[in-house]
């Protein structure tokens, strides 16, 4: 390297900056007479995360993540509190990033910078053919974006490096030169679309999953109604109530607007029991129960087995009113959704449906018919509506809603 | 389920400002979002969930991550829609979501449950092993037609009721519950449309298939029927429009 000297008079050794720090002088040395001392230059370091005021939330989240202590809340004077990131503490691990819960905090991302004057390259969306060649080619990451909704690219002006690597690439000439300004409008343009859109798209989605909890808000709030009220038949307007829920669930801003429907996944809760005090135990119910499952038995003198199918037979045929069977649902009547308990007095008629679609043939509403009325063929079930007795445990077991009492006079 | 969600227009351009960095450089300057009319689709898991993991055994691309007893199942970023597991979740937990967002003088969300055709379960054979069952009642928690019960401090499974969906099996610890059951085929909801005409052959649509069902070979679409999901990747990702994916009707 040559960078050893002697230097005259008395043949000092010197060692200049061309020295790269091998040290074979060190080792070749007898008296040990050459020591190196080693000096670290600063290291380079990346920009710090930013953190976007505006979206900031000042939670502190990224206050106690950083495992440096390197972000503060700071307030003075006339700001307001806000986190505030120490350059010589932070080491750049981007911990706080991921932490931030309303994404304010970006890093390892370049942000652009408005250059006014220039030229700019731009792709014509007219000649494009949305082959994206050029974003394969493009160096500079996020300088050519794929519109979501135009699916084609379009360059941002402020990432983009001039290095006209697309520009050679693209196949049919449709990466042109322009001014900035003209380049920076057009940007501007799609990409307002783009954010609106991709706004949208988040917002809907996030609806889409708190709508998925609908029903077990419904079934929430009726077991609040039948817990709160102790009337034997009652009808309640839950409209607002569930509304209110809903938005709830939901970030402040976004509110109901129509519901058509919501309560089709609902399933009614059902109660039967004896009056004791009542009952002669007389045994006209036992006769009459279709599943078997009542029995005469002392000291009550009936006793309700939980195959019960709230069909309502024994009901009628009781001679002294002692049996009672409550049920609770919700139902729409003009617009509106209600809470609904009411006594079944007589036994039930009406009419079963059945859907192809959406039924499994699974098989155990044909299991669990008392009567017999259903049967599976082909995958199909066949209803036998004049066995049928509508006591609706088709449609209370069935796991994916594919059967239906339709009750007359509902 | 079918209902529209509303939110005023200032609040929309709000969330925009606030998101996006990139648009400071245009403060001044009144943001116009105009009018639009935003269509889509989301596959939602509802809390109803019984942890029997049929979902995400059947899903093709693995989107879906493992319902446990602890957690239902959970959908991941790598879904592509194809709706299998909406057809197979035993108890139509999962559904396919169809939405419409549109700004005119205020900002609306209109979401509409899709009628999705249903696979056939049925369970085929049910069995506790009783040396193994602690009696914890885990399954019976977990069980959508109420068929198990504790007896002598053992699951007993009423067979008659039991779909056959494997939630006791998956959530028991002990794995003391065996199941054989027969699951049917996927429906056919959707056919792919081809245009070769159109095609540009930019192999977009090789490089996205998950399931490897289209290729360009010679500059001509070649398409395996069998091994298509019916997703919407390649038809939604097409430049050009070559590919469409076509509803069938399934009201009969």
């Amino acid at each position: 390297m040559d960078a050893i000297h002697e230097i005259p008079p008395d043949n000092h050794i010197e060692i200049d900056e061309k020295c790269i720090g091998c040290i074979l002088c060190r080792e070749a040395c007898p008296y040990d007479a050459i020591k190196m001392k080693t000096i670290l230059s600063e290291p380079i370091r990346e920009p710090i995360p930013t953190i976007n005021p505006k979206l900031c939330l000042n939670c502190g989240a990224c206050v106690a993540t950083c495992k440096t202590g390197a972000i503060e809340l700071v307030a003075s004077g006339k700001e307001e509190i806000h986190p505030v990131i120490d350059e010589e503490k932070c080491v750049r691990c981007g911990y706080c990033a991921r932490s931030c819960p309303s994404e304010a905090i970006k890093y390892g991302e370049i942000l652009p910078r408005a250059v006014a004057t220039g030229k700019a390259l731009v792709i014509d969306p007219k000649q494009c053919i949305g082959c994206m060649t050029c974003t394969r080619v493009c160096p500079s990451k996020g300088a050519i974006k794929v519109g979501k909704v135009s699916k084609l690219p379009y360059i941002d002006p402020a990432y983009c490096a001039r290095c006209e690597k697309c520009m050679d690439v693209c196949p049919s000439t449709a990466i042109k030169y322009t001014t900035r300004t003209a380049a920076s409008r057009k940007f501007n343009r799609i990409h307002t679309t783009e954010i609106v859109s991709e706004v949208l798209e988040k917002e809907t989605e996030k609806i889409a999953e708190a709508t998925s909890k609908i029903n077990s808000i419904l079934e929430d709030i009726a077991n609040n109604i039948i817990k709160e009220h102790d009337e034997k038949e009652f009808e309640i307007d839950v409209t607002d109530q569930i509304k209110e829920e809903i938005k709830e669930i939901m970030d402040g801003e976004i509110e109901i607007d129509e519901i058509v429907e919501i309560i089709e996944k609902t399933k009614p809760h059902r109660e039967i029991k004896s009056l004791e005090e009542k009952c002669v135990g007389c045994g006209a119910c036992v006769d009459e129960c279709p599943v078997k499952c009542i029995e005469l038995e002392m000291p009550a003198p009936i006793s309700i087995g939980e195959e019960c199918v709230y069909c309502g037979k024994c009901v009628q045929v009781c001679p002294v009113k002692a049996i009672k069977i409550r049920e609770e649902f919700f139902t729409v009547k003009d617009d509106k959704i209600l809470f609904k308990r009411r006594e079944i007095k007589e036994p039930k008629s009406g009419k079963v449906i059945h859907d192809d679609m959406i039924c499994q043939a699974c098989g155990i509403c044909v299991n669990k018919c008392p009567v017999n009325a259903l049967s599976l063929k082909d995958d199909k079930i066949i209803i036998d509506q004049e066995t049928c007795i509508s006591c609706g445990e088709c449609e209370n077991i069935c796991p994916v809603n594919a059967i239906k009492l339709i009750e007359n006079g509902a | 389920m079918d209902i529209t969600f509303k939110k005023s227009k200032n609040a929309l351009k709000k969330d925009i400002q606030r998101r996006y960095m990139e648009l400071e450089a245009m403060e001044g300057q009144s943001l116009d979002i105009g009018k639009c009319k935003m269509e889509g689709k989301f596959i939602t898991i509802s809390p109803e969930c019984v942890r029997c993991n049929l979902c995400a055994e059947e899903c093709p691309v693995d989107a879906i991550a493992d319902a446990k007893a602890t957690r239902p199942a959970r959908l991941l970023e790598n879904c592509v829609k194809c709706e299998i597991c909406a057809q197979t979740c035993p108890i139509r937990c999962i559904n396919v979501v169809e939405s419409a967002a549109t700004i005119d003088d205020e900002v609306k969300y209109h979401l509409k449950d899709m009628k999705i055709p249903h696979r056939t379960l049925k369970m085929k054979n049910i069995k506790v092993d009783s040396e193994k069952c602690k009696g914890c009642g885990t399954c019976v928690r977990f069980c959508p037609t109420g068929a198990i019960r504790l007896e002598d401090e053992t699951a007993t499974i009423d067979a008659s009721i039991c779909i056959g969906c494997g939630a006791c099996a998956n959530v028991c610890e002990e794995g003391a519950i065996k199941l054989e059951r027969e699951l049917g085929p996927v429906i056919k909801t959707k056919e792919l449309l081809i245009d070769q005409e159109a095609c540009v052959a930019c192999q977009i649509c090789e490089e996205n298939c998950p399931t490897d069902a289209i290729r360009l070979e010679d500059e001509k679409l070649i398409f395996s029927e069998d091994k298509c999901i019916l997703c919407e990747v390649c038809s939604t990702k097409c430049p050009v429009g070559a590919l469409k994916l076509k509803r069938l009707s399934h009201e009969s």
